[in-house]
């Protein structure tokens, strides 16, 4: 079956979706053209738009429509704070968690040696221009504690050792509502050698 | 030709590397004891209660299971048999560097049994933070050998003699050391102390360090096809001074 110009460019389209081969591609493309036109219509114009008038914050490099996202004029942050987070996801999980009230710095990803994605690929050089611009006395390297996310946290916290600033990373260990004995042995190891003090000073 | 079982036994594994695949999968490379090099899919192992989680990670000593006839296998169990070998910052990216050979040189389904205690060890070695380059060094050793195009470290090609420590050779890649005393200006020229440093594994000296490491990389990029070694050039890249040697000879291979 020979199909028209414009279907294969739609489906060579949806290909570029993560996660999306040859088949789905296909199955949504169909799904579109027989079933939700309106809908396929409204999605190019979302993207249209959205790749139009979306760029990245100059100050958190997240994604914004200004040049500075509502996060960053808020006014109501921790100048003194910065948390160094690798994707947009992650900046959105932690103020949906409401766990921090500085600002952010987005990388964009993380290091993968394997890929061949380094710091340029990321935005390093702004985290750099931020920490000169800022008051910031302390950033929190929040990169998944994944290997690649260790090996990035290393090379920021090497990169940012000559500033005064203080450096932390993310606390790992038993999560809230743990349960030992179905605890995976790494994060158990991290646990204890990780442990804090839980000695109460009486007065 | 080595057949296996439809259902292979547990064996130990090392993951090399892995991608999101699918909704919640995992794509995942793996450096088994019996199999050598192997593509798996581990399904759901994105998912928050996956019991891969915290498990499917680099430099994790595992036992696996795994199915399947075609190139792509299917993950059955990956369990931890001792806790993961912790690498940090220069050592991290050595161990990086280590994936990406056996990525790219080990041929996938090809048992390499013999290869993998050393992959192992190497990774120790480097958790101690021990001298990387000598680690580096006879990991490659080994691995060129598994591969089939094992250096020679102990005779001079042309003549037959063993390697003199005090003589300066040519080291072609395709033939081995020669004594540099031809016209020749290609291959790489060694000290014969290098040459047995590396054959009896004793320590570098800087001057071996430099030229054993010339000999391994103009080797293994011989075998690599043009290739490209991500990892080394990122360690240029992060670690600059660290090693000199590493950015003054990107431009021969990239």
């Amino acid at each position: 079956m020979k199909e028209g110009h414009a279907i294969e460019q739609l489906r060579r389209a949806l290909r570029r979706l993560p996660g999306v081969g040859p088949k789905t591609a296909q199955r949504m493309a169909f799904y579109l053209l027989e079933r939700d036109r309106d809908g396929a219509g409204q999605l190019a114009e979302a993207l249209t738009e959205a790749v139009a008038t979306i760029k990245h914050c100059t100050r958190c490099n997240n994604f914004s429509e200004e040049n500075l996202c509502p996060i960053c004029t808020s006014g109501k942050r921790d100048e003194s704070l910065l948390c160094v987070v690798e994707t947009p996801a992650d900046l959105a999980t932690i103020e949906q968690a409401g766990a921090f009230s500085g600002y952010y710095l987005v990388l964009m990803g993380h290091l993968s040696p394997l890929d061949g994605i380094g710091p340029d690929d990321l935005a390093v050089q702004h985290l750099l221009k931020v920490l000169s611009d800022y008051p910031i006395q302390e950033v929190i390297l929040a990169t998944n504690l994944t290997v690649e996310g260790e090996a990035t946290a290393d090379y920021l916290s090497d990169l940012m050792a000559l500033s005064k600033v203080q450096i932390s990373r993310l606390a790992r260990g038993v999560p809230v509502g743990g349960e030992l004995e179905y605890m995976d042995s790494n994060t158990l190891n991290q646990a204890f050698s990780d442990r804090r003090a839980a000695r109460v000073e009486l007065a | 030709m080595t057949t296996f079982p439809r259902r292979f036994q547990n064996q130990s594994a090392f993951l090399l590397q892995h991608r999101p695949y699918s909704e919640t999968s995992l794509l995942v490379d793996l450096f088994t004891e019996k199999s050598g090099r192997i593509t798996a899919i581990a399904k759901g192992a994105r998912r928050l209660k996956s019991s891969y989680r915290g498990v499917l990670l680099p430099f994790q000593p595992l036992s696996v299971l795994f199915t399947g006839k075609g190139d792509v296998k299917t993950l059955t169990g990956a369990e931890p048999v001792r806790s993961r070998i912790i690498l940090s910052r220069d050592h991290l990216m050595c161990g990086f560097y280590l994936n990406e050979l056996i990525l790219k040189m080990l041929y996938r389904y090809d048992p390499y049994e013999t290869l993998y205690p050393v992959y192992e060890r190497a990774l120790d070695e480097l958790s101690r933070k021990s001298d990387a380059e000598f680690t580096l060094r006879r990991f490659e050793k080994y691995l060129l050998e598994q591969v089939g195009y094992g250096l020679h470290l102990q005779r001079d090609m042309s003549t037959g003699l063993p390697i003199d420590e005090h003589v300066v050779y040519r080291y072609l890649p395709e033939v081995g050391p020669i004594v540099n005393n031809s016209s020749r200006s290609d291959g790489v020229l060694i000290h014969g102390d290098a040459l047995i440093a590396l054959d009896q594994e004793e320590v570098f000296t800087e001057r071996v360090r430099r030229e054993l490491k010339q000999l391994n990389r103009t080797v293994l990029a011989t075998h690599l096809q043009g290739k490209p070694l991500n990892s080394r050039r990122m360690f240029a890249q992060l670690y600059p001074g660290k090693d000199s040697a590493e950015t003054q000879a990107k431009h021969v291979e990239f």
